[in-house]
């Protein structure tokens, strides 16, 4: 685990003047010299030049520090940027995606702490005080997976546990039943499905969203349902341009509440995209992964829920509706008190008279002060699990079937977590649905 | 009122394949036994299939005669064709199968049974539970006769007699099996004891006349050359072995019961029991899968000089002319003659939840029960659980704890486990994938893993325990030659690990191993150990899991109440049922992986 290459921002979350990007570990600076432009030493040194991304104008500063001599031991590359938060995801992204051949990946909470003290950079005191301040966030992040069940994630993880319990169902019929009461059950039949499966779990561990800081959230209702206009009345100033007609925000504005807590403003659903909304929303479906948690904006004069609300994999803080000086707020619409249960509190807000945003604001200044949020970590291990338990499932087909039974049954035990159980009874239910079997 | 004051420690009410091996076990141990059958001369007898074994069922036959039971003795004893099925799988999943002869089984087994130290046959018809004044303990039997018979234990073991009532078209009777009468009045003494009974149903295809089939329309189906026994006391199977046949239906046959699926009592609901999805009946078959052009029919001989042949496959309760007319669709069955017609039977069995680990029933102390009435189906399961009963009732009887098999130690325990914590809704057949441990649970390997149990408890005789002992060794000494001695580089050992290589190569290329001269179930077990390595010690790990987390105490006024996080179901499943260990909490139905987690945490382990 320690081999490899990570990355991740370096400098607190939010805007700020300077942000940073730290790259650790064997392949930094072949890897950061993908996204820039001027030759990087491999020398302790402070390097000036222009980042080969974008329209490749903007300079930043690198500063290049080799093995030991670093924070955490490894060869490290800062990259010192402008404190953009949208600069610094896209540059993050870039490198992951080129840099996955030199195996560059995302770091996971705490690990370059845990980098220095394995490099005997750091005492195990000190390092245990970082992880504790994480260990902090971990546990709302579990709170948060809890949430996210209650979406579209649940309904994903049960479809891939039928997916997996249909192979297993296969495999099984093969084992249990001789040719004579079931007919031949051939190893194609379900190698093929299998690798079908493995693939679906992969999608689905890609989905969820990574870590993120707790004060990042982001805006989501129909166009024109006063997103924007909200934004204006939480800041007390205009920083995103509002309009009455629907779909005025097309592109992704971030504006900063306090130190730490941030809100995305991003396009509404528009019955018609254009083209160039559908790249916007794309954008905003990438970077909803970003973002700690999601405010729902409903319009209390058209109270319609768009999809992606309900199928977005981000914890909900809270559902607000807007121009409540318009007219009486309606009953929530079912599929949304159904998605969201009765954890999530719900503001009546009036942009235009200033009213009820006081307590919206204080829920998200506490949000900010969560620190690093990782949602998707606990389901992220449970899917990993069952990823590695298919793999081992694939190598020991040859050996036998009875093997690889067994694989699929520790994929489907990492999965129980995720809603449903496994038991021999859903199987044969499974094998008596498609097989007619017995003498 | 008569009584006939006989004192017995363990009464048998029954004596089918769960009778005998309750009434032999009891035996085995000391305990003045005795057997309440309605007709001695119907001990042991094969109600449908005349085989013994299959997928997951040799294996409980195994486990049977690791502790000393009957069942695989006399299938050696009375056996036709013998064969090794899933021979192309691993050796988990391999399991022996045997085609017995109907009637020497029946008169071996009864013959066995009446000849058997410390034990009693009794004729009669057990009508009611008697229970001791003041307790709800059972204290013996009344017999249709008026007399009662006294024991502290009681075994039943009513097959599908309790209850029974036979169909086959628009007639229907009440009966036990063919031409034998039911066992109507214990039922009612079960409910009044306030024993919860349901329904099942089951069937048996009709029986043709060996002379009127064209065999030579059919494929051959030979046994195993050589034949490998069942039992781990028998050296070697030396009879000929006859042939088996398979014929398939065709869409002429479908047609035909197609057009009187109406006159089924099943389509009817005349018959309100829930039947075996894996052992439907044909009519079953073609309305449920109507996709499917054919299904396969094996002929199977009922025995070596019987003029019987089983059909497999077509059990039936159609009216007797149609089964008639769709069985000479099929080809060799042209001219076929029906000698005996198929039909379905519906029986009372008790709600298991009502059952422990050790298979006595809850609402009265020293009342056990095994086989059908507990809602299994197949002898071998009956078998299982007779032996169980049996050994329970026995050390109850004397005042001993329970023994109750876990389900890693063998299949016995998976079956009663199971039985205990969900409620079958179709008759309960064993599967291999009930088995979590399956890998271990060989039917190679069932003398390792129960004779020396059964030794402790009484069950085996010193000869069997020291046969074990004397194969451990045996074992021992051929993997550590298999480990030194070394072929092109690499030790015969590791080229046994390899998928494609076999004991049967090991035999060929070394001569010393090959002098050796391991049984067939020694070299299947050393093969098992050496593939499966790796694998085995994952599994033993969880086994270890398994029993720290069977052993962990739920407090019987536990609060779940105050657990927050726990699944509504679970939390259902929990407060209804109950359960003593985390382990049985874990096994619910609603309970899952978190939940059981949260209450790790909150009993502090």
């Amino acid at each position: 685990m320690l081999g490899d290459t990570i990355v991740a921002q370096a400098s607190a979350a939010g805007a700020s003047a300077r942000a940073v990007l730290r790259l650790s570990g064997p392949a930094a600076i072949a890897a950061a010299q993908l996204v820039f432009a001027a030759p990087l030493p491999r020398v302790r040194a402070q390097v000036d030049g222009p980042l080969r991304f974008g329209d490749g104008v903007l300079r930043v500063l690198a500063l290049v520090m080799v093995a030991p001599a670093s924070f955490t031991g490894e060869d490290t590359v800062e990259l010192h940027l402008p404190g953009s938060p949208m600069l610094v995801r896209r540059l993050l992204d870039t490198l992951l995606a080129e840099g996955r051949s030199l195996g560059v990946r995302e770091a996971l909470p705490g690990e370059f702490t845990a980098r220095a003290c394995r490099n005997g950079r750091l005492s195990l005191a000190e390092a245990e005080g970082v992880l504790l301040l994480l260990h902090a966030a971990d546990t709302r992040a579990a709170g948060h997976a809890a949430q996210w069940l209650r979406g579209g994630y649940a309904q994903a993880a049960s479809d891939l546990r039928g997916r997996l319990q249909d192979v297993l169902a296969l495999v099984e019929t093969g084992l249990d039943f001789d040719d004579g009461e079931a007919g031949a059950v051939a190893v194609a039949d379900w190698l093929v499905p299998l690798a079908a499966a493995a693939e679906q779990l992969r999608l689905l561990r890609a989905s969820l969203p990574s870590a993120a800081p707790g004060g990042e959230v982001l805006l989501l209702g129909r166009a024109n349902a006063g997103k924007s206009s909200l934004v204006n009345a939480l800041l007390g100033r205009d920083e995103a341009l509002v309009d009455g007609t629907p779909g005025t925000t097309r592109d992704l504005l971030r504006a900063e509440l306090a130190p730490g807590v941030a809100l995305w403003d991003a396009p509404g659903d528009l019955d018609e995209p254009t083209v160039a909304d559908a790249a916007a929303l794309a954008l905003r479906e990438r970077l909803a992964g970003r973002a700690a948690a999601l405010l729902c904006v409903l319009d209390a004069t058209a109270p319609q829920v768009p999809p992606a609300v309900l199928q977005s994999p981000l914890p909900w803080l809270a559902i607000v509706w807007t121009k409540c000086d318009l007219v009486a707020e309606p009953p929530l619409p079912s599929a949304l008190a159904e998605r969201a249960g009765d954890a999530v509190p719900v503001f009546r807000t009036s942009a235009a008279r200033r009213r009820g945003l006081e307590p919206l604001r204080d829920l998200l200044l506490r949000s900010g002060a969560a620190g690093v949020v990782d949602a998707g970590g606990p389901l992220r291990s449970a899917l990993s699990a069952a990823v590695l338990a298919i793999e081992r499932a694939r190598v020991a087909a040859p050996l036998g079937a009875e093997l690889v039974a067994l694989e699929l049954q520790a994929a489907l035990a990492a999965l129980d977590g995720i809603g449903g159980s496994h038991s021999p009874e859903h199987l044969l239910d499974r094998i008596y649905g498609r097989f007619c079997l017995g003498k | 009122m008569r009584v006939v004051q006989r004192d017995f420690d363990v009464l048998v009410v029954g004596g089918g394949h769960a009778g005998v091996e309750a009434a032999s076990a009891a035996a085995r141990l000391g305990c003045r036994t005795a057997m309440v059958v309605l007709d001695p001369a119907a001990i042991g007898r094969m109600s449908c299939n005349p085989a013994i074994g299959g997928l997951a069922k040799g294996q409980l036959v195994r486990e049977i005669d690791a502790l000393g039971g009957e069942m695989a003795l006399v299938t050696d004893a009375t056996g036709i064709q013998f064969r090794m099925l899933n021979t192309s799988k691993g050796p988990a999943v391999r399991s022996p199968r045997a085609q017995c002869d109907r009637d020497a089984y029946n008169r071996t087994m009864a013959a066995r049974v009446l000849g058997l130290p410390n034990l009693t046959v009794i004729t009669g018809e057990a009508v009611a539970l008697r229970a001791a004044v003041g307790g709800a303990r059972v204290d013996g039997v009344e017999l249709a006769c008026g007399s009662h018979l006294g024991a502290p234990a009681v075994v039943l073991t009513t097959g599908t007699f309790l209850g029974g009532r036979l169909f086959a078209g628009s007639w229907e009777a009440p009966g036990g099996r063919h031409g034998e009468s039911a066992a109507t009045r214990i039922s009612d003494s079960l409910r009044s004891f306030g024993i919860r009974l349901g329904r099942h149903k089951t069937g048996t295809p009709p029986r043709l006349h060996r002379a009127s089939i064209d065999f030579s329309r059919c494929e051959r189906q030979p046994g195993d050359d050589p034949p490998q026994p069942f039992s781990f006391r028998t050296r070697r199977i030396d009879r000929p072995q006859m042939c088996c046949w398979l014929t398939r239906t065709n869409p002429a046959t479908h047609a035909v019961i197609r057009r009187h699926a109406h006159l089924s009592p099943m389509v009817q609901g005349r018959i309100r029991g829930t039947g075996p999805r894996y052992c439907p009946s044909v009519e079953d078959k073609v309305v449920r899968f109507a996709a499917q052009e054919s299904h396969p029919v094996f002929l199977e001989p009922e025995g070596r000089d019987s003029i019987e042949i089983y059909p497999n496959g077509v059990s039936t309760s159609l009216p007797s002319e149609v089964q008639e007319q769709f069985l000479r669709t099929i080809p060799g069955l042209e001219e076929v003659q029906v000698l005996r017609h198929g039909y379905a039977v519906e029986y009372d069995h008790i709600v298991t939840d009502q059952i422990r680990g050790d298979l006595q029933v809850a609402a009265l102390r020293g009342l056990f029960a095994a086989g059908q009435i507990n809602g299994t189906s197949g002898y071998e399961e009956a078998a299982g659980q007779g032996l169980v009963a049996g050994l329970n009732a026995a050390r109850f009887a004397r005042g001993q704890d329970p023994v109750v098999f876990d389900r890693a130690t063998a299949y016995l325990g998976v079956m009663v486990d199971d039985l205990c914590r969900v409620n079958p809704s179709e008759p309960y057949r064993m599967f291999t994938s009930r088995a979590e441990f399956r890998l271990l649970l060989r039917s190679d390997n069932a003398d390792r893993r129960l004779t020396p149990l059964g030794e402790r408890l009484g069950l085996v005789d010193a000869a069997a325990a020291d046969a074990v002992r004397d194969k451990e060794r045996r074992l021992l000494a051929a993997r550590r030659w298999l480990d030194t001695t070394r072929r092109g580089g690499k030790s015969l050992l590791e080229w046994l690990r390899r998928p494609e290589v076999t004991t049967a190569d090991l035999l060929a290329w070394d001569a010393t191993f090959a002098a050796m001269s391991l049984t067939a179930g020694e070299l299947a077990e050393l093969e098992a150990e050496v593939k499966y390595a790796g694998y085995v010690e994952r599994q033993a790990m969880e086994v270890d899991r398994l029993r720290r987390m069977e052993q962990r105490r739920i407090p019987t006024a536990f609060d779940y109440g105050a657990v927050t996080g726990l699944s509504n179901e679970a939390r259902a499943q929990l407060l209804q049922r109950r359960p003593l260990t985390l382990g049985e909490a874990s096994r619910l139905a609603g309970v899952r992986q978190a939940d059981v987690q949260l209450l790790l945490v909150k009993l502090g382990c």
